[in-house]
């Protein structure tokens, strides 16, 4: 059996290489066919400047989700098999999570436009977007995990599973609604908030068609852009705010909802 | 095969507090030991000790626990929970069919096989008495069944591994009359392939099947013995009041 096993965690490697290295392959090819979408799009003059800065913030973004959820899934599968889910990995992932994503933006926005000189280089960037996003996915997936009753991880644990295994065939399975409204949130919170950041730091934005780049201006020292970059700082700490509440009341309701079963 | 449980001097500290203190027992193979005991006297406790379950949650353990003479300590937790299975009081199923949820253990300790699956299901419902309730039910959900129904499938899930020591935790408190009645005939004949350890809250249900029972309180065991025994000639009131009760 254990050499069955391990056959098989010799597949899941090689399928893993082999699909990175398609990834590899394949992304010369669609950044290709992104360039020439959008050279079509310049010379037939179809939204000329938006429509490309929006065809390029579209790959972006499904580059970025692309990356985080099985970075994510990876990094969360680890962390639960080697039990480092302590009080202080915790606190850190939970309180870098409920950081919004335009704050760190301004870190983002450093290393993008003024050390790393990434601007225009899609796939480097949304591997920064990735790793950015990557607390918020982690706190996510979490609360998902333990808002189920301990009874399933005991369980499941009594017969002789691993913390992985009864993760992966127990807790997942039983807490696929939240796992998947999570998900969903989160490919929500990385679309609005990215393509805000994406739009503030005019990374994607290389004929400098849209005058948004708001971060830059404040950086250089415009008033106008300093005030307006920190009320739609403020007002997206808010809207975090009231979400967090949101999630914290759905998550109770769903609590009762175990308990009472 | 059936194998002897030994328990000497065995200390529990759970968050600084001394839960089960001096505990010696001894479950002879191939029979039916009842641990009995008002809530909060250690029986579960006693139990999740015994699958290292307890440590998992903080408790320290100290004292010789031995299965046909070697250490639990020795083990892998893993190999140990496949000889050792433990049945709760609140039945708990996965997602899944009624089939899926039997051979849950089997998935967890690697075997994906889908007809080695269905053939462990079929057996162990055969095996328990139980093949001509559930036969038309194993590709239903499982969360349709009622609660009695789904107690009968959790304490497949364990026998499905064919451990040679059942611990459960009062396994009739959520089910119905007839079931537990059933229940109590199935424990009866799985004596040949395993050794039971049960807590039990009411006296009667340890008097009809157990060969041998104990009496808990405040984690402590104030006697041990044959059951009838223990009934008719008590040694401590408390057992006296308990089982007169």
């Amino acid at each position: 059996m254990k050499r069955e096993i391990r056959n098989r965690r010799f597949i899941c490697v090689i399928l893993l290489l082999c699909g990175m290295a398609l990834a590899f392959l394949l992304y010369p090819m669609i950044s290709l066919a992104v360039a020439a979408v959008t050279t079509y799009l310049r010379a037939w003059g179809v939204l000329p400047g938006i429509g490309v800065v929006a065809l390029r913030t579209l790959l972006l973004l499904v580059l970025t989700v692309a990356l985080v959820l099985p970075l994510s899934f990876g990094i969360f599968r680890l962390l639960r098999r080697r039990a480092r889910w302590e009080p202080t990995v915790r606190h850190s992932i939970a309180g870098v999570s409920r950081v919004p994503a335009v704050l760190m933006g301004f870190i983002g926005y450093l290393i993008i436009r003024n050390h790393a000189n990434l601007r225009g280089r899609i796939f480097p960037m949304a591997v920064l977007l990735a790793v950015m996003f990557i607390p918020s996915c982690l706190f996510h997936m979490e609360q998902a995990i333990d808002s189920l009753p301990e009874e399933y991880r005991m369980a499941g644990e009594a017969l002789g599973g691993s913390v992985n295994k009864v993760l992966l065939f127990v807790l997942i399975p039983v807490a696929k609604p939240e796992l998947l409204r999570t998900g969903l949130e989160l490919i929500e919170d990385i679309l609005c908030e990215a393509t805000a950041l994406l739009v503030l730091m005019g990374a994607i934005d290389e004929g400098q068609v849209l005058s948004t780049e708001l971060f830059r201006l404040a950086y250089l020292g415009r008033a106008d852009a300093a005030v307006l970059a920190f009320l739609l700082m403020a007002a997206l700490i808010l809207l975090r705010f009231f979400t967090a509440r949101r999630f914290r009341r759905e998550k109770e309701d769903s609590l009762c909802r175990y308990n009472w079963w | 095969m059936p194998v002897q449980l030994v328990v000497e001097n065995m200390n529990v500290l759970l968050d600084g507090k001394n839960v089960l203190r001096d505990v010696a027992v001894t479950a002879e193979a191939g029979k039916i030991l009842a641990l009995m005991g008002k809530t909060g006297s250690g029986k579960s406790t006693f139990l999740r000790v015994i699958n290292r379950m307890a440590e998992q949650y903080g408790a320290e353990v100290s004292g010789n626990i031995t299965l046909d003479g070697s250490s639990i300590f020795m083990m892998k937790q893993a190999e140990l929970r496949k000889r050792v299975g433990l049945v709760f009081t609140e039945p708990v199923l996965f997602s899944g069919t009624v089939s899926q949820n039997i051979t849950a253990g089997l998935k967890l300790q690697g075997i994906r096989k889908k007809n080695e699956l269905e053939e462990a299901a079929e057996e162990t419902l055969q095996r328990m008495g139980y093949w001509e309730d559930f036969k038309d039910e194993l590709r239903s959900d499982a969360h349709d069944l009622t609660r009695s129904q789904a107690q009968v499938i959790c304490i497949a899930r364990s026998l499905c591994l064919h451990p040679e020591l059942l611990l459960m935790d009062e396994p009739t408190r959520m089910t119905d009359t007839m079931t537990s009645i059933r229940l109590e005939e199935m424990l009866f004949n799985l004596k040949k392939d395993c050794t039971v350890v049960i807590a039990v809250h009411s006296p009667q249900l340890a008097g009809r099947i157990a060969d041998k029972t104990a009496m808990m309180e405040e984690g402590q065991i104030l006697e041990w013995g044959k059951t009838s025994d223990l009934f008719f000639h008590p040694k401590h009131d408390h057992t006296l009041s308990f089982v007169s009760a």
